[in-house]
């Protein structure tokens, strides 16, 4: 950052970065607008600053202050330096009768003289008068009178053709010094007691006549605890005339006017700010302002209310009454009242020893062109604030400080600057963030709906499509490239949905790699959405190409809210498995009530385990050669209160989707525990039952640990329950379902690989898992070649024998089926053909019956062979 | 019928054999003739000299020159010697000087509306010009020769003046009188067709970039990207260590995105400790900024460039004049490509004459690293 804050005028820490010390400051630049550790500032750059002071007096915080050499002046006179003062006028005015007391104060402390500004005041006025004078008259040239040396800055700064305008005459506090030093051969140390902090540039253009400029504020701020009354003073030099005065507005050309004809001289008292040069010299080229001659000061009212004085308003009216009344008896003195002639007679015999030469002053241009801020660098600018119409660009309302748009737009490029002080643009700012997604610049949620409210209202008699986007393959980049580049792939993305819209609807982000579009529903627009596959994104150096998924809403009849048509698209959206492919999916009834029914199964659940509405069903597996019931699948039926039962068919997959089914899993294991241990006391029921583990149970950390416990709680032979694990869940993560599996065959249960033949199987399972049971589907019997069923179902069959597993056929429904199972030698089968799953009851009931069948039918055998008949 | 136009160039470290042989080749070229116009550059060594010797040998010829890094032309390159163009008809032209381009040129703007209206036409006429280098008066200097050429729809063609690595200083010369802080310029109005004005930009953009947010425009520094100290962000940025950031950008030049034109700064150096970036050319604040990488293909941007000129064959120059910035020839030079450019150049456009300076001029913007231009019919 550049450096700030290091000249005359100084911001302070109690800045607020409002912007009034830019609207009252004469100088674009002067004043740079920073953030300083988050808060807002506004510095002061000394490149630009022309030392006036009016910010000072115009910052209500007092965030604004200045540096003058208070503190050197006294280190100079208590270290027996021989230092004398020139006392301004403004000092003599503001402190009255007292003025004398603070003066003799500082003689007793060292002060070695004491002159009165205002006798320089004096000669300047005498030697402007006779410059003005002698000097050829131009009415249409302004000339400006060498009074304040922050209009002198100015013009050398800002303002170079004006600069042979001044007067080339020393100043009334110059005069003065030079006077002394020269005419009263004081070679002391000259300090300067004034109301005025650009002082001290004069005295630096100056050659340093004067070595301190000692602002009254400080000063009496230092002296503030002396008591006066005991100190008496009377001054080495005292003005006579008006020059006690000059510090007013318009008394020093007051006075000049007083020592020149009329027609010579037509005085305009004016305070500078910004644009006024401009004006000037406009005025010029136009035939003049009405004024030869410009008394200017940088002040708004006088130098009394310089920011080197610190008068409030109230008082300064008082004294303003004082001081008029004092110039009518100052009248009387040298001046008078007399015609200009005579009076300029009069002066000239009183100064008639002075050396004009002695007081003259030539300036010098310290001007740097500034070049024109191009307009395209403006018309960024301006659209960045979102300044994109000709009324938005000429509000010119002047909270930024500045007089219009165009110049504060002019200040941000410069960098003096920041489009936040504008509050129109934070007022668009905060609106605009409202609507616009942070990372794409796209419309986020909100600005999405009003685009689309706007867009319906504008085309009523059109029928739209609203949509919810999710782009594939966001969390593989995210995991691959990083954030960054995800970053990248969303924004690319919302390009392409910005361009895919464009002329036809809307788009926006809804969230991290979701986006939601609007578009007209014609065939044309339709087909554009189908035909949009996949997308390369090597541009961002993403190296295969990316798809979406999306879910859409066709709004016939404009009946539903915004919310509920990204709802039904989203939830259309979630239907959509993610994979490469890009894939739409629209909204419908089927769609509708399929999640409707979802919604009540999801709603439902939890509550169903409290009430133990999901309830263990048994479904019997036969022995063909022992004719008897060999085991039993526990499979789980949600029965609700009311008799109605929801078919596992829908609750599972919502389950496996949800994560409910681990929740169900333990529910239905501890069953299944429980039942073990039931029928494992029960003479009868030795027959084991099997459970099912779903593949998301399965992958948990927890899994054996959970059964660990139930095997504790509920001590039964592991040879009554087995587990059921689906064919699904060993084709991913095969190394971690082995081992998992192995643990539970080490204590002791029985693991069946289920559903085998159902999907894709693979015989590496046959060859790589640790399972004791193969249960084999009857999707092999399915389908137009059941021949090769039967081929497969045969080797399969086999194949297991030779490995030395179990072999179960379940799903088995005809007795064909079942005849050539028991042919190939698969004896254990579980199908409809022999019985449903039923109830406990019912299940005890069928084994209680075989039991006592199978008792009557061996006491049968044992009469026959005995030769009892019946 | 005799040639309206002559190039030469003599490489020479003696400036006054330079001379007499660029003279002898002029006059016989010239055929009796005067020259209307002759554009010369040189080292800064030989500067003085041969601008005086030419306006003493020509006084009747305008002669506008400026210092050059190297001097370029169809007959030859070389950081030595002496090149030059004369015109010797077919063209009518008016030259003037705006001093105190550090300061305050603005001043002089109705100087150059008073050139522009003493030639002939508007129409077909461009203003050259050259400014001499380091005081970071290009914009200005623009400004006022924008100004004072206002409703007269004369572009502005030129080159900061360029210098030999061991120089301190840059000049540039009219009509014998040299300077030291001054843009010369003389509007030249081709009679004999229209005057085509190129920019060529061997750089393309990176995905990497960013915004301005703190600048002194004045000084053409950079304090802050995005919010951040600019060094540093710039490391982060690219991923590169702090004393590697000025070798990086010396290959990398910003490029300043206006509308859907990307215009070239080059980075004159980087102050690790206070992350300022100090620019070749002006940067406002709120500007966008896009890292440039050269292009591999560099032989495709002489040919597009050529193409672009050419119009399809359909516009034939009778001679051209190039400013092809120091830092662009230095990296032909790193890369054994100036031989190669220097025929291109002459295969493509034959009669063509260039200066390398600190920097080019092209209607209202101050670019860097680019090559520009003008070819007359």
């Amino acid at each position: 950052m550049k450096e700030y804050n290091n000249g005359l005028i100084r911001t302070n820490d109690k800045c607020i970065g409002c912007n009034k010390c830019v609207s009252t400051c004469p100088v674009v630049g002067a004043n740079v607008s920073l953030v300083v550790n988050g808060h807002p500032t506004m510095a002061v750059s000394e490149d630009k600053c022309i030392h006036c002071g009016k910010c000072i007096r115009t910052c209500n915080k007092g965030a604004r202050e200045f540096i003058d050499d208070t503190e050197e002046f006294f280190k100079a006179i208590y270290s027996d330096m021989k230092v004398s003062l020139i006392v301004d006028p403004a000092f003599y005015l503001i402190y009255g009768s007292e003025a004398g007391n603070i003066l003799g104060y500082l003689r007793e402390q060292g002060v070695y003289r004491i002159y009165d500004g205002g006798y320089g005041a004096e000669i300047s006025a005498y030697l402007h008068a006779t410059y003005i004078r002698n000097r050829k008259q131009d009415q249409n040239t302004a000339t400006i009178l060498n009074y304040c040396p922050a209009v002198i800055k100015y013009v050398e700064d800002h303002v170079p053709d004006m600069l042979d305008q001044i007067i080339p005459i020393q100043s009334p506090v110059m005069c003065t010094a030079i006077y002394v030093r020269k005419y009263l051969k004081d070679n002391s140390a000259l300090a300067y007691l004034g109301p005025c902090p650009s002082k001290k540039d004069e005295m630096i253009d100056t050659g340093n006549v004067i070595s301190y400029n000692v602002c009254i504020r400080n000063l009496m701020t230092k002296l503030k605890d002396v008591t006066f009354e005991e100190c008496n003073h009377e001054d080495d030099l005292k003005a006579i005339g008006l020059g006690a005065l000059s510090t007013l507005r318009g008394s020093f050309g007051y006075m000049i006017d007083r020592l020149i004809p009329k027609e010579m001289l037509s005085v305009k008292n004016e305070h500078i700010d910004r644009g006024f040069f401009d004006f000037i010299k406009a005025s010029s080229s136009n035939g003049g302002y009405g004024a030869s001659y410009y008394d200017l000061i940088a002040c708004d009212v006088s130098c009394l209310m310089s920011a080197g004085v610190d008068i409030p308003f109230d008082k300064y009216s008082d004294l303003n009454r004082k001081i008029y009344d004092l110039r009518g008896k100052n009248l009387d003195s040298l001046n008078g009242y007399g015609t200009c002639d005579e009076n300029y007679a009069r002066v000239e015999k009183f100064f008639t020893e002075i050396d004009p030469d002695d007081f003259a002053r030539s300036y010098q241009s310290t001007y740097r062109q500034m070049s024109q801020v191009p307009e395209d660098t403006c018309e960024a600018i301006f659209n960045s604030m979102y300044k994109d119409t000709e009324t938005k660009r000429h509000v010119d309302c002047g909270s930024c400080g500045y007089n219009t748009c165009r110049e504060m737009v002019e200040a941000i490029a410069y960098g003096y600057n920041r489009m936040e002080n504008c509050i129109h643009y934070m007022n668009d700012e905060l609106l605009m963030r409202y609507y616009t997604d942070d990372l794409t610049k796209i419309a986020n949620v909100e600005g999405f709906k009003a685009n689309v409210t706007r867009l319906y209202e504008q085309n009523p008699g059109k029928e739209y499509v609203i949509g919810v986007v999710s782009l594939n393959q966001l969390n593989l980049i995210n995991d691959l490239y990083g954030f960054s580049l995800g970053d990248a792939y969303i924004k690319k993305a919302a390009e392409i949905a910005v361009r895919f819209t464009k002329d036809i609807g809307t788009a926006g982000r809804l969230a991290g790699g979701e986006f939601l579009i609007c578009f007209e529903n014609t065939p044309e627009n339709m087909d554009a959405a189908y035909k949009a596959t996949t997308y390369s994104f090597s541009d961002i150096n993403v190296s295969f190409p990316l798809s979406f998924r999306a879910g859409l809403y066709l709004d016939r009849f404009r009946d539903e809210t915004m919310e509920a048509m990204i709802n039904y698209a989203s939830l259309a959206r979630d239907k959509i498995e993610e994979d490469g492919v890009s894939t739409i999916l629209f909204y419908d009834n089927e769609l509708q009530e399929k999640l409707a029914a979802e919604a009540m199964v999801t709603s439902q659940m939890y509550a169903a385990i409290t009430k133990m509405e999901f309830v263990p069903y048994y479904q019997p597996q036969y022995s063909h050669k022992e004719q008897r019931i060999v085991g039993a699948e526990i499979l789980c039926r949600w029965i609700k209160r009311d008799g109605s039962v929801i078919s596992p068919g829908l609750f599972i997959p919502i389950f496996e989707k949800n994560g409910f089914i681990k929740t169900l899993d333990k529910y239905m294991w501890e069953q299944a525990f429980i039942s073990a241990m039931n029928y494992q006391k029960d003479a009868f029921h030795r027959i084991p039952v099997s459970v099912n583990i779903s593949r998301i149970s399965l992958n948990e950390d927890d899994f054996t640990d959970t059964i660990r416990t139930l095997f504790k709680r509920y001590p039964i032979d592991p040879e009554y329950l087995h587990f059921e694990i689906t064919e699904s869940a060993y084709s991913s993560r095969q190394d971690i379902v082995s081992r998992k599996v192995n643990e539970l065959r080490e204590m002791g249960f029985k693991v069946a690989v289920d559903d085998f033949g159902s999907g894709y199987s693979s015989l590496n399972i046959l060859k790589d898992m640790p399972i004791d049971i193969l249960k084999l589907d009857m999707g092999f019997f399915r389908g137009r070649n059941s021949e090769n069923g039967q081929i497969i179902i045969r080797n399969v069959v086999s194949m297991v024998k030779e490995l030395s597993l179990d072999i179960i056929s379940e799903g088995v429904e005809t007795a064909e089926q079942a005849e050539f199972l028991r042919h190939v030698g698969c004896d254990i089968i579980q199908g409809y053909l022999y019985a449903r799953p039923m109830p406990a009851t019912e299940y005890e009931k069928l084994i209680r019956k075989e039991e006592e069948d199978m008792t009557s039918s061996r006491y049968e055998n044992e009469m026959k062979e005995k030769g009892v008949f019946y | 019928m005799a040639d309206r136009c002559f190039v030469t160039y003599e490489q020479s470290y003696n400036k006054k054999e330079a001379l007499e042989r660029v003279v002898e080749r002029i006059n016989e070229a010239a055929g009796g003739r005067v020259p209307i116009l002759i554009v010369f550059f040189s080292s800064n060594v030989q500067f003085y000299y041969h601008s005086n010797k030419l306006h003493e040998i020509y006084p009747q010829s305008t002669i506008i020159g400026s210092s050059s890094y190297i001097c370029l032309s169809s007959e030859g390159y070389g950081p030595d010697g002496l090149c030059a163009l004369a015109v010797f008809d077919g063209i009518d032209c008016v030259a003037g000087v705006i001093p105190e381009v550090q300061a305050y040129p603005m001043q002089y703007a109705s100087d150059v509306t008073e050139a522009a209206h003493r030639i002939t036409k508007f129409e077909n006429t461009v203003c050259l010009e050259f400014t001499t280098a380091l005081l970071a008066c290009e914009e200005i200097v623009l400004d006022t020769l924008n100004k004072g050429l206002e409703g007269t729809g004369i572009p502005v063609f030129g080159s900061s003046s360029g210098m030999g690595a061991s120089s301190i200083m840059t000049y540039v010369s009219l009509n014998g009188q040299i300077y030291n802080e001054a843009c010369v310029f003389v509007l030249i109005h081709n009679e004999m067709g229209c005057i085509k004005l190129i920019r060529e930009n061997m750089y393309r953009p990176t995905i990497v970039s960013f915004m301005v947010t703190d600048v002194d425009c004045e000084r053409r520094i950079i304090y802050e990207f995005d919010g951040r100290n600019a060094a540093q962000f710039l490391c982060e940025k690219l991923g590169i260590r702090k004393d590697r950031i000025r070798d990086y950008l010396a290959e990398h030049p910003f490029g300043c995105m206006v509308g859907d034109e990307i215009y070239n700064i080059s980075v004159e150096d980087v102050d690790p400790d206070s992350g300022a970036v100090y620019c070749d050319s002006r940067v406002y604040n709120r500007t966008k900024i896009v890292l440039m990488e050269a292009r591999p293909d560099i032989r495709e941007v002489w040919r597009q460039t050529y193409e672009l000129a050419m119009d399809s064959g359909n516009f034939k120059p009778a001679f051209t004049l190039i400013a092809n910035c120091t830092i662009r020839t230095d990296y032909l030079i790193e890369h054994r490509l100036i031989d190669e450019f220097n025929d291109a150049m002459t295969d493509y456009y034959k009669c063509y004459v260039g200066t390398s300076g600190m920097g080019e001029q092209l209607c209202d913007r101050h670019l860097n690293q680019t090559m520009i231009m003008a070819l007359f019919e």
